[in-house]
């Protein structure tokens, strides 16, 4: 029996107004976060990979299998390194500004996590009751979901400065600020123009007190138990007897949100265990 | 428009006196608190009234609109900012806290004051009143008894004023004027916020004695009412700023930013309100039934707000209830929807949209306990969740009403096991059957 341990990081999207708007609002009006003129409406919807109307000069969407552990041991050789990690069935999350869950603790729900490289593909989903998949956030006792979604909110530079290299976010906005200026007098396009106008004029926001600068340090942390029935391609072999009995354990951490692109990074670890020793 | 006449009556009235009691002082607050509160639905109603999105805006003419809407909520927040300082300065001095207003539009002198409290949409109008509103002022000078204000500057000069005479260091109630100072009150650190963090703009300033009084007017007068010409953030520097922005922008743009909804909607022929203001009764059933709702979420958010303050038996985690049902949940994912979707049906007069009224049908009470409060909001809860399900059933509202449905209905289950989990032991029998009905 082999316990496997992937360690993934990368860049997420998220398109959602901000308090205090409504939590349903569609285009952004006294948050920080907008859908720009020519983009399509805010939707609140967490993505992994094929980002909407990704912002320029934002980061690469995308996660991904940095390093393998095989019972503690590094596997760099693993095949699971480098491997696609993206969560499915469009998650959102659940606070509803305070109607189902506290902000920034809240249920990203559903949770629904595949692992995917070439032919092989893992998927499986943490359900908020399996005894009933279609349960939601509004249906669950609040116990309920308060035991199994809540998060872990924290609020320091940490995963700011694993994701770009630098802890200070007063002088992430400034730079982005410079580019985008930079950009403005050869941008014609009229929707073009506004937006990043409109991005320019959010970004001169520099009180250091201010959400939009210091959400870059805010960090949430959940886990998750994916119990769910496991779908496997695995036709060379890389998790033998992989135990789909047991459900698998998945650490999120979410920080170093980047207001200005709708973006965030994260990182997080995929335990599996095989019946048998790994390869 | 005032006639001469009119106006020669209001001045033969005697002066206004200053205020030379805790009792004048209390009235005082309690008027100022109406005031904020009315002026903070004139900017949410301007507010709403606008649409960035409108298919006809240039992409450059729709961002300017939506800044215009953003200021106007920043204002309208830091409206609500006011009169949560003035709930704390009411509090301090040994009163309860005021969330009642007379209904909009309210007639001109109603508070000494000739200045036009209704509900405008934006434009012309609305941006001339506003600019009268917040114009700015010097600092605090003596001027000649009037027998009405000139100025909202000038109603806080006068609670300055008699803070002063009742309670700054040497005066002889200076002792006992604050005798509420410790009694609970809503500041930033309320919500999370590190010391001197504004929060969502606002900056809700705790009093606890003349010192932390007389800054607390200040910030009102310097932020909004009476703000000195110049500041750009100020609420004055802030209307300017959208006029300049409405004056550039083409007459095509202009006439499609604004949505066609009346000046002062109201859901029957009240007769609490100005009859020679013109008013707008909304006809059309689903706007009618649909503004009531919105009302009374309105008006139950005011009353949880209303036990927020000052010493009452709630516990600690009632006031964290009521904090966390009333601020985000009902501002945010009631009230303001509801604003925004009545502005899609129609008034039913054949020519506007209808809107969001304010209307209070019953003063905003403080309740005095909490067993009997808690079944009421419940039972307020319950007959929310129930009208608004029922209209979110029918399948000509807007589809954005049955996610405003279903938050209401959780919301009131989230009461309903509060209520269940946190009972008193002092819960009359009765207060208890009414909560278990209402599971």
């Amino acid at each position: 029996m082999s316990t496997i341990v992937c360690t993934f990081t990368g860049w997420l999207q998220v398109r959602l107004a901000t308090n205090p708007d409504p939590p349903d609002e569609t285009r952004g009006v006294s948050g920080y976060t907008f859908a720009l003129p020519g983009e399509p409406d805010l939707d609140r919807i967490l993505r992994t990979s094929d980002p909407v109307a990704p912002r320029t000069h934002g980061p690469s969407i995308g996660l991904a299998v940095r390093t393998v552990t095989v019972d503690g041991a590094g596997a760099a050789k693993h095949p699971l390194v480098g491997a696609q990690v993206d969560l499915l069935s469009d998650p959102i999350f659940e606070s509803v500004n305070d109607v189902v869950m506290t902000q920034g603790i809240e249920a990203l729900e559903p949770f629904d996590l595949r692992l995917a490289r070439d032919r092989f593909a893992l998927r499986r989903r943490d359900y908020l009751d399996l005894a009933y998949p279609d349960a939601t956030v509004y249906t669950v006792p609040p116990a309920l979901l308060a035991a199994r979604r809540t998060a872990v909110f924290s609020y320091d530079a940490s995963i700011m400065r694993e994701a770009t290299g630098g802890g200070d976010a007063v002088a992430f906005r400034k730079r982005r600020l410079a580019i985008l200026e930079a950009d403005l007098p050869s941008t014609r396009d009229p929707a073009a123009r506004a937006g990043l106008q409109r991005r320019i004029s959010e970004l001169r926001i520099d009180d250091p007190q201010d959400h939009r600068t210091t959400s870059m340090h805010f960090i949430e942390t959940r886990t998750y138990a994916l119990d769910g029935p496991t779908s496997l391609a695995d036709p060379d072999g890389w998790l033998p007897g992989l135990d789909t009995t047991a459900p698998f354990a998945v650490r999120l951490v979410m920080g170093s949100w980047d207001a200005d692109a709708l973006s965030a990074y994260a990182t997080g670890t995929i335990t599996l265990t095989t019946r048998e020793a790994a390869a | 428009m005032l006639t001469r006449a009119a106006i020669a009556t209001v001045l033969a009235e005697p002066p206004i006196a200053p205020i030379a009691s805790r009792e004048d002082l209390i009235d005082a607050l309690g008027r100022a608190a109406e005031l904020e509160h009315a002026i903070m639905c004139q900017y949410l109603y301007a507010a709403f009234s606008l649409d960035f999105t409108a298919p006809e805006l240039a992409p450059e003419d729709s961002e300017t609109v939506r800044g215009f809407m953003a200021q106007l909520l920043l204002i309208a927040r830091q409206e609500m900012e006011h009169l949560g300082i003035v709930s704390n300065l009411l509090i301090a001095v040994g009163a309860p806290p005021n969330f009642d207003r007379p209904n909009l539009p309210i007639p001109p002198f109603y508070y000494q004051l000739e200045l036009p409290l209704a509900l405008l949409p934006f434009g012309d109008v609305f941006l001339r009143e506003a600019d009268r509103l917040e114009a700015p002022c010097a600092e605090p000078e003596p001027h000649p008894p009037l027998p009405y204000y000139p100025s909202i500057a000038a109603v806080y000069d006068r609670i300055r004023d008699g803070l002063a005479t009742l309670g700054a260091p040497g005066a002889p109630t200076a002792a006992t004027l604050f005798l509420g100072a410790g009694d609970p009150q809503l500041t930033n650190a309320s919500f999370g916020a590190t010391p001197n963090q504004v929060w969502y703009d606002i900056e809700l300033l705790g009093v606890t004695d003349y010192a932390s009084a007389v800054a607390a007017i200040d910030l009102i007068r310097v932020q909004g009412e009476g703000s000195r010409r110049g500041d750009a953030d100020s609420h004055y520097g802030r209307v300017a700023a959208i006029r300049a922005a409405w004056d550039a922008m083409p007459e095509a743009a202009r006439a499609a930013a604004v949505r066609p909804v009346p000046v002062n909607p109201m859901t029957s022929d009240r007769g609490d309100v100005d009859r020679h203001a013109p008013r707008c009764v909304l006809r059309d059933p689903r706007a009618v039934a649909l503004a009531r709702l919105g009302s009374r979420a309105y008006e139950l958010m005011l009353l949880m707000l209303a036990r927020q303050y000052g010493a009452n038996d709630a516990t600690p985690a009632d006031r964290d209830m009521y904090r966390d049902v009333a601020f985000f949940p009902l501002m945010t994912a009631v009230v303001r929807p509801v604003a925004q979707i009545l502005a899609e049906l129609p008034a039913g007069d054949g020519a506007h949209a209808a809107a969001f009224t304010f209307e209070l049908d019953g003063p905003i009470r403080t309740y005095p306990d909490r067993a009997t409060f808690h079944v009421q909001i419940v039972e307020r809860l319950t007959h929310l969740a129930d009208g608004f399900a029922a209209l979110a059933a029918d399948d000509t509202m807007p589809p954005r009403l049955g996610f405003v449905a279903k938050n209401v209905g959780y919301l009131r289950r989230r009461l309903v096991d509060y209520v269940a989990a946190n009972p008193t032991g002092a819960t009359p029998p009765a207060a208890a059957r009414a909560t278990e009905e209402g599971r």
